[in-house]
């Protein structure tokens, strides 16, 4: 009985050191262990398909908030970290971050060129949610919902993403940076039916 | 809401900033800047903050900010922030129906878009607090085409001055209560998505409550 009791202790002691260890480590750090500030590349020809590509490496990497920085090992290298903390160094682009990112934008606002962003550079760009619905930026213009193609997106004052396919119900596959319990994925989304949401157009495409 | 509206009136009483005109350089509006309490650097700016009901803020500016926000209505005794400095003006206010805070933001100039705002925020409140400073410089530049960060800066509960250092000048705010003063910053970082500036915070007397360099970035 006593060597019960025993083992009962010893595993809540080690549950409870299991636990605040793991709270206190949510802090992977992915960006400190695998980011780097690279110089972005120069592109005079860039396509929606291309931009699908940098979209699609993202797919199944986590979500950060104010972040842009991800491998393509298809996990999440910091799940749980707390929401809308943006110092958390976690893996992953928030919507606005991995938007700027996969339309490939300059940091400069007044610039249209594009820009290839390594996955793991660390970069988020000056656009919030809000920016990219308002069209700020001489890439971006604001665009009637009922014309948006692939790699357009649908942005609200809170939240981006973009369209990979439409469904013959109307809604669209949305690839986006949804959120820190979701990451970054392509879900069944109806932002275009939702008077929260404008359209918006990055300019410039080739094809 | 007569609760409120003693609140309101209290808070109004305290914070209208009608102090003696600085000499320094003037504000974004052209007004010239308030004195700083004389245990700031004597080359410090102090801007203009005034804190009242919607109901008797100017209201095209209100409507334009609302319109921006995409906000149909806010309670005519919801508490406004508004404040003019020395690159930029604001206007915040809490959303009494949900944990939300918003500002619309003004520069000297925008890179592109007509009207009286270059950018607009929403931020969430967690406790009360802001928890995220939503920084908004995509769109605003001062007179001579430099980008301009607002963001906002949450002040200790017994703040009563706020000084931000970007390297150009040091700005004095005063606070309005606790909601989260909206300041500007120069500072860009390399990415362009981010600024940094010090960040001092003074009560009333001027004893000193935290001094630090912080770097915010744009998100969300």
């Amino acid at each position: 009985m006593r060597g019960r009791v025993l083992f009962a202790a010893t595993f809540v002691v080690a549950l409870a050191l299991t636990v605040s260890t793991g709270a206190a480590a949510y802090h992977t750090n992915f960006v400190g262990n695998n980011c780097n500030y690279n110089d972005a590349t120069p592109t005079s020809y860039f396509t929606r398909d291309g931009s699908i590509t940098v979209a699609l490496r993202a797919r199944w990497e986590g979500y950060q908030w104010g972040g842009g920085c991800w491998n393509d090992d298809d996990v999440d290298n910091s799940p749980g970290d707390p929401t809308q903390d943006p110092n958390t160094r976690g893996e992953g682009g928030d919507c606005s971050g991995f938007t700027f990112k996969v339309w490939r934008e300059s940091v400069h606002t007044s610039d249209k060129g594009a820009y290839q962003w390594n996955m793991l550079r660390f970069i988020h760009g000056p656009y919030a949610s809000g920016d990219f619905k308002a069209g700020v930026g001489a890439p971006n213009v604001t665009y009637g919902k009922v014309g948006l193609i692939r790699m357009d997106a649908l942005a609200s004052a809170s939240h981006i993403g973009m369209v990979y396919a439409r469904n013959a119900d109307g809604s669209d596959q949305i690839v986006e940076a949804k959120g820190e319990a979701y990451g970054t994925n392509i879900w069944t989304r109806t932002y275009r039916g939702n008077s929260d949401y404008g359209g918006v157009r990055r300019l410039g495409w080739d094809a | 809401v007569l609760a409120l509206a003693a609140a309101a009136a209290v808070l109004v009483a305290v914070v209208r900033d009608g102090g003696d005109e600085g000499a320094a350089s003037r504000l974004v509006d052209g007004s010239l800047p308030l004195r700083p309490p004389e245990w700031f650097d004597r080359n410090a700016v102090r801007g203009r903050v005034l804190l009242r009901p919607a109901a008797k803020v100017e209201p095209r500016r209100l409507r334009s900010c609302m319109r921006l926000l995409r906000l149909d209505s806010i309670p005519r005794q919801t508490l406004v922030v508004e404040r003019v400095g020395l690159r930029g003006r604001s206007l915040t206010f809490r959303d009494p129906r949900a944990p939300q805070i918003y500002a619309c933001d003004a520069s000297a100039g925008t890179r592109e878009g007509a009207g009286p705002w270059c950018g607009a925020s929403v931020g969430r409140l967690r406790a009360g607090a802001v928890t995220d400073p939503r920084v908004d410089l995509a769109n605003c530049v001062d007179a001579s085409g430099r980008a301009v960060a607002f963001a906002w800066v949450e002040p200790r509960p017994t703040t009563t001055w706020l000084a931000i250092d970007d390297g150009d000048g040091v700005e004095v705010y005063r606070t309005a209560g606790t909601v989260p003063v909206r300041i500007t910053s120069v500072d860009m970082g390399d990415d362009a998505s981010s600024t940094s500036f010090g960040l001092t915070q003074y009560t009333a007397e001027g004893g000193r409550l935290d001094d630090r360099d912080v770097t915010v970035a744009v998100a969300g």
